[in-house]
């Protein structure tokens, strides 16, 4: 050892009070343990304490910011840099500081931030980083979509009080007020789509991923692909933004305000829209081919229509399949066809309803968000708006999907069996009045919804221990 | 120490949830006359938590909040009979609560300035073991005082 290493250090949280320091003190100790020179800055609620000077920054062998604020880490550019979470600097300070002793730290490269971090998680440096990553950026998408479709979703179940027509002009209950509330629900839930594609983008690729992902995620929502659509909008333009950035790496410095206004955008957008344009193109041609299909079933036994009428609705909730199974019953209820819809609207309510069901039984293991959403889902199930259950879906496509077609299988099989008659095309539990059979078509609904909500319980109760 | 007394300090509590917890600290802090308003204490204690946990090592956590209904800055705490889930770092339950509360307009650095080495405090493990085998709050007070001054 010729010469003691030297670490800079900024740390700061939110509230500026607790965290910022412990980080400080966290980082002072261990770098006395590990016989390193180290100066932390900290930026909590005094303001900036301790500040770094410009020769110091320069004299350092390595910089750790452990901030979930903005810390001014532009200073830092070009230095080898751990940049990570306040609470990690706190809990691994022995780890980080190890990191720039073995010269692991990687250059800071000032404004793609994104782009250092993102590799730094997909490089899987804890166990499962990459799929971390992957569900960092899902759950990103979903708490902010979540207000969207509560707000919308709501709106719309209240229109519906006033009747199941009350939005439409053409209908005798016509009320202005239920087609404002009906309206402006339906502008939320235009957005949830996009929103969800927007904040996924976000959270890969920071403001222009945000630009890109709303623009693939209109596409998706108006060529309609659905959720999973949006879902795979916001990944093409996160990661195509990233991939912009690699790319545009080269050019000089003073052209990083023209990138950031001008070039991430045009070519974001454009290569989004692009790659979205292939993936939309199909829908339609699914969406038909679907409907084909399930002509050829709806007259077969209760427990095979069920079964398809429930998969297909729970598949992708407002998506080309959920579509091809809705637009099948309304077209089914004008040739006089009652029973038809009946299951459809039986396995379109279950999903929400699975949801709720799971947050109550099994509350310990949802986040205070989700057992919020959950008991919306009450609501919003109750009222045929399956789209409640998409923020729940959208976390874990792949787990949560497959459960929810279960659930909404075995209530649109009982539904079948059971012979219900439904003549209107929504309106959920609302219309029980017009339904023949109505109190078995409840309880086929309520029997399919605890079941799903069981299992998504228990496999909630799974993820969460494994991961504790 | 003008942050930190006796009456602050609440052994043996029998809190079965977060928001318990929260309300025998806000509670405490109107009683000591330090809040004026419980609701909103418990409303930015929860706030804080629900941004990202304050749980710490060892059953520790420290709850904070920077708040309207608060009129003087203070410390309050709370050693909870049985640990509570908290989502700790170290994912122990949480049992000894040192509550940091500022008021909205806080503008004196001394304050924020002591605040600040207490949460440094909880950082050294010895402290810690040492705080959780102390029998009751004149010792706990004693304690705290002690490695401020030897620290500031």
């Amino acid at each position: 050892m010729s010469k003691k290493v030297k670490i800079v250090a900024a740390t700061g949280c939110p509230t500026g009070i607790a965290h910022t320091f412990m980080a400080e003190e966290a980082l002072k100790r261990a770098a006395e343990k590990l016989g390193v020179e180290i100066k932390v800055e900290t930026h909590g609620q005094v303001g900036v304490q301790n500040q770094l000077t410009k020769e110091e920054i320069r004299a350092a062998d390595g910089v750790i910011v452990a901030a979930d604020k903005d810390v001014d880490a532009g200073r830092f550019k070009g230095k080898p840099t751990v940049d990570v979470s306040v609470s990690a600097g706190i809990k691994e300070a022995e780890h980080l500081i190890q990191q720039i002793i073995d010269g692991k730290a990687r250059p800071y490269k000032g404004n793609s931030n994104a782009e250092s971090k993102q590799e730094e998680s997909s490089e899987g440096k804890s166990a499962g980083g990459f799929g971390r990553a992957i569900y960092k950026h899902l759950m990103n998408g979903v708490s902010h979509m979540l207000p969207f479709v509560v707000g919308g979703g709501v709106l719309i179940a209240l229109s519906f009080l006033f009747g199941i027509h009350s939005a439409n002009p053409d209908h005798e209950s016509y009320n202005e007020f239920a087609a404002f509330l009906n309206s402006t629900g339906g502008v939320a839930f235009g957005l949830m789509v996009p929103i969800l594609a927007a904040f996924i983008g976000q959270s890969i690729a920071q403001r222009p991923g945000m630009v890109a992902g709303f623009v693939g995620g209109m596409m998706a929502n108006t060529g309609g692909a659905g959720f999973l659509g949006g879902i795979v909008a916001g990944f093409i333009a996160g990661y195509i933004i990233l991939l912009l950035m690699k790319l545009l790496k080269g050019l000089p410095r003073t052209l990083d305000g023209l990138k950031a206004i001008f070039l991430y955008p045009l070519f974001g957008i454009f290569l989004t829209g692009a790659a979205m344009y292939f993936v939309v193109e199909p829908m339609t041609t699914i969406n038909e081919a679907m409907m084909s299909f399930l002509s050829n079933f709806q007259d077969a036994n209760p427990i095979l229509l069920g079964l398809i009428v429930g998969s297909m609705s729970a598949l992708d909730m407002g998506g080309p399949v959920n579509k091809a199974a809705y637009l099948t019953g309304t077209a089914l209820l004008s040739d006089g066809n009652f029973f038809f819809m009946a299951g459809v609207s039986a396995a379109c309510i279950t999903p929400p309803l699975i949801t709720a069901f799971a947050t109550v039984f099994f509350r310990k293991f949802f986040n205070e968000q989700e057992r919020n959403a959950g008991l919306v889902n009450f609501i919003l199930g109750s009222t045929h708006i399956t789209e409640g259950a998409i923020p729940f879906a959208a976390k874990n496509p792949i787990v949560v999907i497959p459960i929810l077609m279960v659930g909404s299988s075995i209530s649109a099989i009982l539904t079948y069996i059971f012979s219900v008659q439904v003549p209107a095309p929504h309106g959920g539990f609302l219309v029980l009045p017009v339904v023949t059979n109505g109190v078995l078509w409840v309880v086929a609904i309520l029997i399919g919804s605890l079941v799903g909500g069981f299992i998504y319980g228990m496999y909630q109760k799974y993820s969460y221990q494994k991961t504790k | 120490m003008e942050l930190l007394n006796k009456n602050l300090i609440k052994m043996h509590t029998n809190f079965q949830t977060q928001e318990e917890v929260f309300e025998g600290i806000a509670s405490l802090a109107v009683e000591q006359g330090l809040a004026s308003d419980k609701k909103t204490v418990v409303a930015g204690l929860a706030n804080r938590e629900k941004e990202s946990t304050t749980g710490f090592f060892d059953g520790f956590a420290i709850p904070h909040t920077k708040n309207s209904a608060i009129q003087k800055a203070g410390i309050v705490i709370m050693v909870n009979e049985s640990g509570l889930e908290w989502n700790s770092m170290d994912g122990q339950p949480a049992k000894f609560f040192i509550s940091l509360l500022i008021p909205e307009n806080e503008a004196g650095t001394t304050h924020l300035t002591l605040l600040a080495a207490v949460s440094r405090m909880l950082v050294h493990e010895d402290i810690r073991a040492k705080l959780l085998t102390l029998e009751n709050e004149e010792k706990i007070y004693e304690e705290i005082k002690r490695f401020l001054s030897e620290n500031m």
